[in-house]
Parts: structure tokens; C-alpha cells; sequence
């Protein structure tokens, strides 16, 4: 491509000794390259003398005498080209480096003493923003075989295709270049250009359209090849560049060396990381760029930046669902397990595949007749088979929940990992079904006409409806309560103290979230007062429980806290024991 | 004085131990053969050491004696003589007797304020228990008269139940014990219930006559196999004393079969009826209270049902 742009020839003269002459600063930002062909040996390869990075140029020094004919004095070195028309001209390739100022010294020669038209070395040049100008042209004079010019161009800062051309002469002149600076400023960073652009994403799928469908929130993993030319670097030059990845308003920016070293490796692999937000919903695409704001066609390789699309899913949807939405507290006679599952759709409402969803819960404070400000410390909650699940080929996966030993409502929340914008929920109740406070009878409560003790909810108790019990158990009781009055008319009533909570699940009385109670967690256990029992009466009672339906214990015998443990339901054989009908 | 605790506490394990299947149970259990009665012990962080002691009911001798009359009004009037025999080391404190067909009027001995008795639930169980009084329950080598209730029911074999009262209140661990103690209590409870099954005995069984209701659709032939059946269980029973009395009475009763099967309802009655005098005859001789009670209405109720 560079000599198609050639119009002529160079053969410039000059001599081997005088290698000096040609030489440029390195590692700076402005920087002069000088050739005096006048002292370059005859017949001096130009394309073979180092030059600076972004200058090439070729031809051939010529010490003649004579040029196309012409008589040359003594003394004159010449870089001329020879095309039979006397007209002198060349390319000089700075599409390496950025120009600044280029001053040509320039002689011309003239057979019959003079020029009919004003000879002049004029320059276009070709893939530049410089446009040349009036003044970037000299004259010389035509009234004479030998005369002289200076071409001084300044404020091209660009680079190009530079084309030198002497013009305006009759055929026979010829304008010849005796000396060349160029102030330059070398340019190397779009030597590199991006290479094998790779995004990738956990769970990601190709489109039918064959676009890569992400989704919002969890890092799109890449990873783009730096490819440097082979000359972009000097020996043991080290430069510093940038890569940026651009994707909507996200940008990933990360600067590297790139070493000599590196440079004859010819690559280096950087990896970088973007995230879509859900409003980036649509097809986006990935742009790596090598030192932006470097635009072609400062470089052979035109292109620094390299892209690849994705398509970002931005409207999932999560939803929750409870194989049961009811269970009973753990560690009661009834299922506490609820089965989970997660449906992820997109904005199509296809299923989603191979996303994590995650899950938690939380109790609802106050739920369950646990009165949250008086508790001490945090509400237990129920605990995942799994906090997590990944999502099959139609969208869903599950994971197992196991409810809390307390009554209450508990949410279940579930995400999708890394994007907790798609979530769904659903609220578990805990309960044990079907309990309803007693119903009364020849009995009282505890809290009846003393509700502002502490052990009472006007008092500051922790807890709310606990006189709860099952049905059958509230027949019971009325039972037990009527024999027990109908045989002690004048007796005291029995004093109920506790049950269990309106939805059942472990009653912790002491408002701390764990035992006592152990029992009372199913409204088949009843606690009555012993003092209110007199000791005369109190065989006749327990004969009464034990035929009416109940097993009495007499917990805590002598102690301060002594009372009737009725138990309604033999949780263990020993239990059995308190009557001696069983066997 | 905490420390002191926690190191008889320790003693206690070490020293009993050997007893448990499990060396790591937090309750201690093991047959006190001096007491005849099982202890249990373990630790509470609140209450310290805990014992319960559980006392078998099974520590009565009884004896029962019922009779059966009929009422005038369509029922029958179940009595019970219940004794306690001599070499029982437990008051006999609690009665109790099925009854297939319900039962009403029931009676308790006087003074009846000191008895509790009642319909066990949905058991078809009638239950005295001596819950009052100096003495609460009937002392070994005395008799008891009192027990009564009325039914329907023709008079059947039935079971009846006695436990003695426990010499101390049994309270095993409970709701305000740590996690584990109830868990670890079962496991020594069944250990110790395997290696002394009669220590966890409560009550002694026997059989004795009550009500039962009379099928729902007459059929002569069920019945009377059935009163052969009442015959050869009475003899077993010990209520039929002699051998000829009961092979005199089944060859009755096959013969009143046979008639019925000929369709001889005339010839079979009559067989009935005779049957019906020498249980009569016999009764006070040969025949228990109970025996007369069983054979004598059922063959009445079939006489008035041909």
C-alpha cells in the first residue's frame, strides 16, 4: 500500500561515514529527526538507515555531477528522483508519528538559466487532518542555473502520508532536497489493538438470535487479548496504556504496562468485569478500546477497539411458592416443613435457567401471641434444607423450609443471587390449627381479675392468649372442673394458669425464646394452680383427671412454682404413669 | 454450696451409672429393692437434684364377688363385694370394671362422699377410687361391700382391675426440666421397664360379670352357643365347681339346640326352661353368684325371645 502512494523514486547521495548525522531523541514527547543528504555516501540505501519509530521513508542518495542531464556543481549532494522530467518528489510515510513541523532545504537546477514558470517544491499529503496552506510552498529563483529555498511547514500536528513534489518548472529543471528535519512526536500506543473480545456470564445462555443473554446484576466476565506490532516498542521501552470496556453507562477501565518484552510476545490478556442494572434491559454492546481518543489513522492498525453484543434480560421475575402455606411450629405432632419453589421467567415469560435464587426468612414480630418488646433477643427463625437452589431447564428449583418451633408468621424471601431487585415473598403461618381458648366453666384464670400482675399481660407479660387449647381438651377440662366442683361444692374453683398460645409452637413464659415450657405447645397441656387445690381434695382430683381424660403431674412438688401439669396427650409412656389405669 | 451440689450430683452419676444403658443419660434410674419401688434422678439447673420414686400399683391382693339381680324395671342391679387380701402391702384404692352396655345408678361403698367413681372416658370402664377418708382404700384382709350400678346389659364376662395406692407420689421430669431430661428419662423409663416389668405393673386383673348389650338382631342358634361358651368360661372361672354340673348343663343346652334347629321351638323352651331350674337349683350349691348370674339370664332372655 505504501508504494502505491509512491510517485517517484529516491536515490539520494551521500556517504557511509556520516551514519552520525541521522539520529532521534528517545522517550520524549517532541523529538527531531534530521537528514543532510548531503553527507550521506553515494548511493545510500535510505530505507536502510534507522530511523525513528513512525518515520519511513526509502530512496537512494545520489552524488552526481549530473542529474537527468544537467549539470550539477561540485560541491551539491543531492536527494533527487528521476523520472525524465526533471521533476523531483517522494513519500514519506509518518503514519507512525505525529508531525509537528517539517523544513525542507531545497535547491533547484536549471539548464538554460532560467524558469518560464515559477518552480517551486510543493507537498500534499494523504490520510492526514493537515491541510496545506499559501505558505507551505517556496520559490525559487528563476533567473538562475542554481538557486535555493527553504520549505518550512509548520503546525501539521498529524500524521500521514506526506507527498513532496517539485512543480511549476519547465522540463528541464530539476529541484532537488538537500536537507530534511521533521520535529515529531513518536506515536507507539496504537500499535495495540484488541483481540479476541470474550464476555461470559454464570448461567448464561446463547439466544436463538445467538446473542448471549445475561441478566442484570451478576458480572459479566471478559476477558480481550492485547496484540502489540512487533515494532511498537523500543529495547527495553516500557509504556504505559489503557484499556477501557464500554457497555452503555458502565465502563471498565484498567491501565497496563506493555513492555518490550511483552511486545515480542505479542499479547497480553486482560480481564475485566461489567454489570447491567435491569435498566439496561435490551441489547448492549461491549466495546474494548486500547488508548481511546488514539483514532485511526494514526496507526496501521485501524481499528482499537473491538465489540461484541449481549442481550440483557432486565425484567425477571421471581416468584415463591409454598407447598403448603400453613404448617405447624417444629418440633410438634404435625408437618413443619414447607417445600419452596422458585420460578424464574424473563420478560417473555420463558423460563430461566441455571441462576442462583437465594432464600431467607423472617419472622413477623408479634405474630403468634409473642409480644416482641418484651422478648430478649432475636425472634428464632425456621432454617433452609439449603439457603440456596439453582434453576432447571424449566426455571424452577426448590429447597425445603422447616418452620421455627414458634407460632407465627414467617416470610419467606427469596432472590436472585446478586440482584436482590428480582425477589418475591411469601408469608408461612405456623400454627397448630384449631386452637381456641378455653371456653370456661366451674374453673378460673390466673389473669381473671388480676390482670395487672407481671405474670398477666396487663402486668407487662410477654404473651398474649394463652389459655389455648383443643377442642377436646376444652371439653375436658369443663368435664374435669364440673366433677371436681360437683363433688367440692364449697371448694375454691381450679385455677387455670397456663395453656397454650392461640396458635400454639413453643410458649417460652420467660420470654426468652427458648424453654420452659417444654409442653404446652399443641393446646393438650393445662396448668392448674395446686394451692388453689386443698390437700384433702387433691386425690379426688387427680382420680378425676385420669378418669375424664387427662394425666396429672404434680411438677415441681414443694417447690414455690408447684402446681398440676395436666397432660392431655401421653407424649411417652412415662407420662402414662401419672394414672395407675393404663396397664 | 452450689459447688457441693454439683459434686453430689456427680457422686449420684457415678454410683448409678452401671445402671444405665446409656453412661451419658442425664437421668439416673434403678430398682430400689428395699422400697420395692424405682428411682429416678437427674439435675436442674433451677431446682437442683430431682428424684421420683415410682411405686407399682400392682402391690394389692383383690378378691370380687358380683351378683346380678333384676331391677323390676327392665335392668339389671350389678353389686360387688371387693376385698383385699391378705399379704397385699398396698391399700386396694382403685376399681375398676368394663361394661360393655352402659350403666347407671352407680353406687359406691358408704361412706359413698369418700369414693370417687365415675365413667372412665370412652373406655366403657366404671372406676371407684377411695379418695377420701382416714384410710384411702381398702387395708389387706378386709372386704368391701357397695360397688353397684345398673344396666341393660345381660350379664357377661367381663374385665375388672385393681391398683393399689402409690406409698409415694410419683412426679417425673417435666416442663420445666432442660432439654434432654425428658428425652434421657424415657429411654432409662423403658430400660427399667424392660429389665422389671412387674415394677411398672399398676394393676391386677381379673374377670368378674358385667353388662353387655344383647346383639342387635336375635338369632337363636348364636345365642345359645354363646351361652355354652358362658358355660365352659364359668367353669374356668371357678364359678361352676364341678365338671358333671357343666357337662350336665351343656348337654341341656345342645339339646335345646338341636330342637331349635328342627324348628321345635315348643320342645326347645321347655329344655330351656329346665335348664333354667337346675341353675336355680344349683345356685349357692354348685354355682357362684356369678355363674347363677350369667347362665340364668341369658337363658331367660332367650326363653322370652322365642
Amino acid at each position: 500500500m505504501l508504494t502505491t502512494r509512491l510517485r517517484y523514486k529516491f536515490y539520494v547521495i551521500c556517504l557511509c561515514s556520516v551514519i552520525s548525522a541521522i539520529g532521534w531523541p528517545k522517550d520524549s514527547s517532541a523529538e527531531t529527526f534530521t537528514i543532510d543528504f548531503t553527507t550521506l555516501p553515494d548511493k545510500t540505501n535510505i530505507s536502510a538507515i534507522p530511523k525513528p519509530d513512525g518515520i519511513i521513508f526509502g530512496g537512494r542518495v545520489e552524488h552526481s555531477s549530473v542529474i537527468v542531464g544537467y549539470p550539477v556543481p561540485p560541491g551539491y549532494y543531492a536527494w533527487s528522483a528521476y523520472m525524465g522530467y526533471g521533476h523531483l518528489g517522494g513519500s514519506f510515510d509518518f503514519t507512525k508519528a505525529r508531525v509537528s513541523k517539517i523544513t525542507a532545504e531545497v535547491i533547484g537546477v536549471h539548464s538554460v538559466g532560467s524558469f518560464s514558470r515559477n518552480p517551486a517544491l510543493n507537498y500534499w499529503a494523504t490520510g492526514t487532518s493537515y491541510n496545506p496552506t499559501a505558505q507551505d510552498i517556496c520559490f525559487l529563483d528563476t533567473t538562475k542555473f542554481y538557486t535555493e529555498c527553504t520549505l518550512v511547514i509548520d503546525g501539521i500536528n498529524s500524521s500521514g502520508i506526506f507527498n513532496f513534489q517539485g512543480v511549476g518548472g519547465q522540463v528541464w529543471w530539476v529541484v532537488l532536497i538537500k536537507k530534511l528535519t521533521i520535529d515529531y512526536e513518536p506515536v507507539v500506543f496504537l500499535d495495540l489493538w484488541p483481540h479476541n473480545l470474550q464476555v461470559s456470564q454464570t448461567g448464561a445462555s446463547l439466544g436463538s438470535d445467538g446473542i448471549l443473554k445475561v441478566v442484570p446484576g451478576i458480572p459479566v466476565k471478559g476477558s480481550v487479548s492485547i496484540i502489540s506490532a512487533a515494532n511498537s516498542l523500543n529495547q527495553n521501552e516500557t509504556r504505559s496504556s489503557i484499556l477501557t470496556v464500554q457497555a452503555g453507562n458502565h465502563t471498565y477501565s484498567q491501565s497496563f504496562n506493555l513492555s518490550e518484552t511483552r511486545s515480542q510476545q505479542g499479547m497480553l490478556t486482560i480481564s475485566f468485569s461489567i454489570t447491567f442494572d435491569p435498566s439496561d434491559a435490551g441489547i448492549q454492546t461491549i466495546t474494548a478500546t486500547v488508548n481511546p481518543g488514539h483514532e485511526p489513522p494514526e496507526t496501521d492498525y485501524s481499528y482499537n477497539a473491538k465489540s461484541v453484543q449481549v442481550k440483557v434480560v432486565g425484567d425477571f421475575k421471581l416468584m415463591l411458592n409454598l407447598s403448603v402455606p400453613e404448617v405447624y411450629p417444629n418440633n410438634t405432632s404435625g408437618n413443619s416443613n414447607t417445600i419452596i419453589t422458585a420460578l424464574l421467567s424473563d420478560s417473555a415469560g420463558n423460563p430461566v435457567y441455571g441462576k442462583s435464587i437465594q432464600f431467607y426468612s423472617a419472622p413477623q414480630d408479634g405474630s403468634g401471641g409473642h409480644i416482641a418488646e418484651i422478648h430478649h433477643g432475636a425472634r428464632p427463625k425456621g432454617t433452609f434444607e439449603s439457603s440456596s437452589c439453582t434453576t432447571g431447564a424449566d426455571g424452577t428449583c426448590q429447597v425445603t423450609y422447616t418452620a421455627s418451633q414458634f407460632g407465627g408468621l414467617e416470610k419467606i424471601l427469596g432472590n436472585l443471587s446478586g440482584n436482590a431487585s428480582v425477589k418475591d415473598s411469601k408469608t408461612l403461618t405456623v400454627k397448630v390449627p384449631a386452637l381456641a381458648p378455653l371456653s370456661g366453666g366451674p374453673y378460673t384464670f390466673k389473669c381473671f381479675g388480676n390482670s395487672s400482675e407481671p405474670s398477666c399481660p396487663g402486668g407487662g407479660y410477654g404473651h398474649t392468649s394463652f389459655y389455648s387449647v383443643q377442642s377436646f381438651v376444652d371439653e375436658d377440662m369443663f368435664a374435669i372442673a364440673s366433677a371436681y366442683s360437683g363433688t367440692f361444692p364449697g371448694a375454691p374453683l381450679l385455677t387455670v394458669t397456663d395453656a397454650s398460645l392461640s396458635w400454639g409452637g413453643l410458649y417460652d413464659y420467660k420470654n426468652t425464646w427458648t424453654n420452659p415450657h417444654r409442653f404446652h405447645r399443641e393446646g393438650t397441656d393445662i396448668d392448674i394452680r395446686s394451692t388453689s387445690i386443698p390437700d384433702d381434695n387433691q386425690e379426688t382430683f387427680e382420680s378425676i383427671v385420669c378418669r375424664l381424660g387427662g394425666f396429672p403431674n404434680l411438677e415441681l412438688a414443694g417447690l414455690p412454682n408447684e402446681h398440676y401439669h395436666l397432660y392431655f396427650h401421653t407424649y411417652s409412656s412415662a407420662i402414662s404413669s401419672y394414672c395407675q389405669d393404663s396397664q | 454450696m452450689k459447688f457441693s451440689r454439683n459434686i453430689m450430683i456427680a457422686l449420684l452419676y457415678l454410683a448409678l451409672a452401671p445402671m444405665n444403658a446409656h453412661a451419658s443419660e442425664l437421668v439416673a434410674g434403678s430398682y430400689d429393692q428395699k422400697n420395692d419401688w424405682l428411682v429416678f434422678q437427674w439435675s436442674s439447673p433451677e431446682y437442683g437434684l430431682r428424684t421420683a420414686m415410682l411405686d407399682s400399683g400392682n402391690k394389692v391382693k383383690p378378691s370380687i364377688h358380683a351378683s346380678v339381680l333384676p331391677d323390676g324395671s327392665g335392668s339389671f342391679l350389678y353389686a360387688f363385694e371387693i376385698g383385699n387380701l391378705l399379704g397385699a402391702s398396698q391399700l386396694l384404692q382403685h376399681v375398676y370394671i368394663s361394661h360393655p352396655s352402659s350403666v347407671t345408678d352407680a353406687k359406691a361403698p358408704a361412706p359413698q362422699s369418700e369414693w370417687d367413681m365415675g365413667e372412665y372416658k370412652n373406655q366403657g370402664i366404671w372406676s371407684w377410687t377411695k379418695v377420701l377418708g382416714s384410710v384411702r382404700g381398702i387395708p389387706a384382709g378386709q372386704t368391701v361391700k357397695g360397688f353397684a350400678f345398673k344396666s341393660k346389659g345381660l350379664p357377661s364376662i367381663v374385665d375388672a382391675k385393681f391398683s393399689g395406692k402409690r406409698r409415694v407420689k410419683f412426679s417425673g421430669p417435666g416442663d420445666e426440666d432442660p432439654d434432654g431430661v425428658q428425652e434421657s428419662f424415657d429411654r432409662v423409663y423403658a430400660n427399667l421397664k424392660a429389665q422389671y416389668p412387674d415394677k411398672f405393673a399398676d394393676t391386677v386383673k381379673q374377670k368378674t360379670v358385667g353388662p353387655i348389650d344383647p346383639p342387635a338382631s336375635f338369632n337363636h342358634g348364636s345365642l345359645i352357643q354363646n351361652l355354652i361358651l358362658l358355660v365352659s368360661q364359668a367353669r374356668l372361672q371357678g364359678w361352676i365347681d364341678n365338671d358333671g354340673i357343666e357337662n350336665s348343663f351343656t348337654v341341656k343346652l345342645n339339646n335345646a339346640q338341636s330342637k331349635i334347629s328342627a324348628g321345635d321351638m315348643k320342645t326347645a323352651k321347655n329344655v330351656l326352661g329346665a335348664f333354667m331350674s337346675d341353675v336355680q337349683a344349683q345356685n349357692g350349691k354348685h354355682l357362684s353368684a356369678e355363674a347363677y348370674a350369667l347362665l340364668y339370664f341369658n337363658a331367660k332372655y332367650i326363653v322370652d325371645h322365642l
